[in-house]
């Protein structure tokens, strides 16, 4: 694996989608576009800890391409648990048809120009604490930093733990992010994407 | 530094990170820190100060980097950004037209939250942290005595509280007379209060709940003098809890009336309904009852312990409501003619001190009091006593059986025509620590008023039947013929008592007496 350790931090981050809690994701992703390498190295290893969330091995790889990386502490890295199981996967719906808001075409705004980038999507996570919107965008270089722009309009529109997907344009997706894009609709994709396809 | 603010506990440390991160990482950390989890809380705020490259002020930064060793936080305070002041200064404004009411919602917070506090409302204009919320932003400020309250808990509780109704607004707590970082100064310049003291002017007055603290303040208070009408309806009710602390509360030599009477000149009507004045109930406990008062006076010693209890007085006693006792029966007991009562009974129903003098064989003991006991009133119980305590001080009851077996000659000669006192309290009592002898049968307790009575009633006569409580006592009409054939007998003149004549003493088998139990055979 010759990712960078940005771009495993990334992907670590997306398969821990609805394992951590939205308000600290939305953080540790927004630390990660800022280049706060210290700070991932030192919260994700206790979180991860503190809230009991268990990495399989190719997690455990991802986190010490990154936060081993970045000087986390060892002992730490060997105490997260052992993953058990698959999460179980969240209800999410499409939402009514209304035209999108102007949080959402705000981030429209500023993904559609990014090189790399060929869909947007939303759906709308259902769960015991209420509704919660999951922007969904498949591709883009440097994805990390789309994920920090996104969530940070999506903030200054009211949405205070904003969860926003940067997905890989190839690969296959989690079983989260499986049942969000199959919930969502779709909001734009890009004509490189459309020839692609046809 | 000097006359600056202070950051030496995580409260203030996280007053002076306001404006420089996110109001939710604000809030979510002051969270961490009123629970508890002051370390997580310094390592969640340091993280995101780091990440970020958030400036911040000298004194907050080197405090920062000070609890972060402190919490073990393991980020090198060289990744912190150097120390500066706020590039942009925020902007507070009072008054954001269409914005929620945060007011209200201040004001629908519980009252025992707010008690001794004022507080202020403001809307910040410019954004905070690298992820800002929208814009305007509300933040209340609070200014509270920290001897009452604490800043951290009492941030998180009001945050949690205006959340819960909807409203996401950073509560700022502060100490009122402490200086300020230059965000709350600025915050404060634009703000309107919202509440003075506990329930100020905003609310419209002093607002009462049943779970106030300050009810039973009011209520523990009862021996305070009076205050003004005008001062209860000025007072927050938050200080009222304060100034009186529940300590000085006792002041016994203080009159109780005080609590009751409402003072001299105060209208009943000004008072308001915060501090009502106690009413009480004459069915329930006294609220006071528990006060110490004065102890007794000292009661007049008694003659002897086993009295003491016999002696608490029954001030009037009421001869026909009692259960039926000697009185009662004294006529027969005591066939004493008297010329003025016949039958003998006028005592009983009217208590002169003439019918108090009554001859010493009037059995009267349960209506003397103990203190001025006659000779023969306490006699019995004095002998008794005597009777044990020469028993113990002769040492027969650890002297060989065989020692204590008495002379014949020693035996006090029988007069049934006046038997001694000492002929009734000087049984003899049952060998005591005794192994080797077989023991006697129980002796038939005394009957000591069987034992004064010279002519016990016959057998065949019957008993006066016992009055129920509370009944009077009346004499039937055989009872008073009884009565007349019996005194006319005793006019006549006083027949010897017939050897072997039933009667209801159980006298001895030898006739000495009553109350002389037969000794064993073989003890003889």
């Amino acid at each position: 694996m010759t990712a960078t350790p940005e771009a495993a931090c990334h992907e670590l981050l997306l398969r821990l989608a609805d394992r951590l809690p939205d308000e600290l994701l939305w953080r540790l992703r927004d630390w990660l576009a800022a280049g706060g390498r210290a700070a991932l190295a030192s919260t994700l290893p206790k979180e991860l800890l503190r809230n009991r969330i268990g990495l399989t091995d190719d997690e455990m790889e991802l986190l010490g391409a990154c936060a081993g990386a970045w000087g986390a502490a060892p002992r730490l890295l060997d105490a997260i648990l052992p993953a058990v199981g698959v999460p179980a996967v969240p209800v999410f719906e499409p939402g009514e048809d209304v035209p999108p808001d102007p949080a959402l075409l705000s981030v429209l705004a500023i993904v559609r120009d990014r090189p790399g980038v060929t869909e947007l999507r939303q759906a709308w996570r259902v769960g015991p604490h209420g509704r919660q919107r999951v922007v969904i965008i498949r591709g883009g270089d440097h994805p990390w930093e789309i994920t920090a722009t996104a969530q940070r309009i999506l903030r200054a529109h009211g949405d205070r733990t904003p969860c926003v997907e940067v997905l890989p344009p190839n690969g296959e997706p989690t079983p989260y992010h499986e049942a969000a894009i199959i919930g969502s609709t779709a909001l734009w994709r890009s004509t490189a994407a459309e020839r692609t396809s046809a | 530094m000097s006359g600056g603010p202070t950051y030496e506990s995580t409260h203030q440390l996280l007053l002076g990170l306001a404006g420089h991160i996110d109001d939710d990482l604000l809030a979510w950390v002051r969270e961490l820190a009123a629970v508890g989890e002051e370390a997580r809380a310094v390592s969640l705020a340091t993280a995101g100060i780091a990440a970020g490259r958030i400036p911040l002020p000298g004194p907050v930064r080197a405090a920062l980097i000070e609890a972060g060793h402190a919490a073990r936080v393991g980020i090198d305070p060289a990744e912190l950004a150097p120390a500066a002041e706020l590039p942009v200064a925020h902007r507070f404004t009072a008054s954001v037209p269409g914005a929620p009411d945060v007011a209200s919602a201040v004001r629908a917070l519980p009252p025992r939250q707010l008690q001794g506090t004022t507080v202020h409302l403001t809307w910040r204009l410019t954004p905070a942290g690298t992820a800002p919320g929208p814009l305007p932003h509300p933040v209340v400020i609070v200014e509270i005595d920290p001897a009452r309250h604490s800043g951290e808990m009492l941030s998180y509780l009001m945050a949690s509280g205006l959340t819960r109704s909807g409203v996401h607004a950073s509560v700022e707590v502060i100490t009122a007379g402490q200086p300020l970082p230059a965000y709350h100064e600025a915050a404060l310049a634009a703000a309107v209060p919202v509440l003075h003291g506990a329930n100020g002017p905003g609310a419209g007055g002093p607002r009462v709940e049943p779970g106030a603290v300050t009810e039973p303040v009011r209520i523990v208070r009862p021996f305070d003098e009076p205050e003004p009408a005008e001062e209860p309806a000025a007072e927050p009710l938050g200080e009222v809890a304060a100034a009186e602390p529940l300590g000085e509360v006792a002041a016994p030599d203080e009159p109780t009336e005080e609590s009751t009477e409402p003072a001299p000149g105060e209208p009943s009507a000004a008072e308001p309904a915060v501090e009502p004045e106690p009413i009480l109930d004459p069915g329930e406990p006294h609220p006071f009852a528990d006060v110490p008062l004065p102890p007794p006076p000292p009661r007049p010693p008694a003659a002897g312990a086993a009295l003491s209890a016999l002696s608490d007085p029954i001030p009037e006693p009421d001869p026909l409501s009692d259960p039926l006792s000697e009185p009662l029966l004294a006529p027969l007991l005591d066939p004493t003619i008297r010329e003025d009562d016949p039958l003998g009974v006028d005592h009983l129903v009217s208590r002169s001190p003439a019918a108090d003098e009554a001859p010493a064989e009037q059995p009267a003991a349960e209506s003397a009091p103990a203190t001025g006991a006659g000779p023969v009133e306490t006699a019995e119980n004095v002998l008794i006593e005597d009777s044990w305590a020469a028993e113990w001080e002769s040492g027969a009851w650890a002297m060989p059986l065989d020692e204590l077996r008495p002379e014949p000659d020693r035996e006090p000669p029988a007069d049934p025509s006046r038997p001694g006192l000492t002929e009734q309290v000087t049984p003899p009592q049952p060998q005591r620590h005794g192994f080797t002898q077989e023991v006697p049968p129980p002796a038939p307790p005394p009957e000591p008023r069987q034992a004064r009575t010279q002519v016990p009633p016959p057998a065949s006569r019957p008993e006066p039947p016992a009055p129920r409580r509370g009944e009077p006592t009346r004499l039937s009409d055989a009872d008073r013929e009884l009565l007349a054939r019996l005194q006319a007998e005793l006019v006549q003149g006083r027949k010897p008592r017939r050897p072997g004549a039933p009667a209801t003493g159980r006298p001895g088998a030898n006739g000495r007496g009553p109350n002389r139990p037969e000794r064993p055979p073989e003890a003889r």
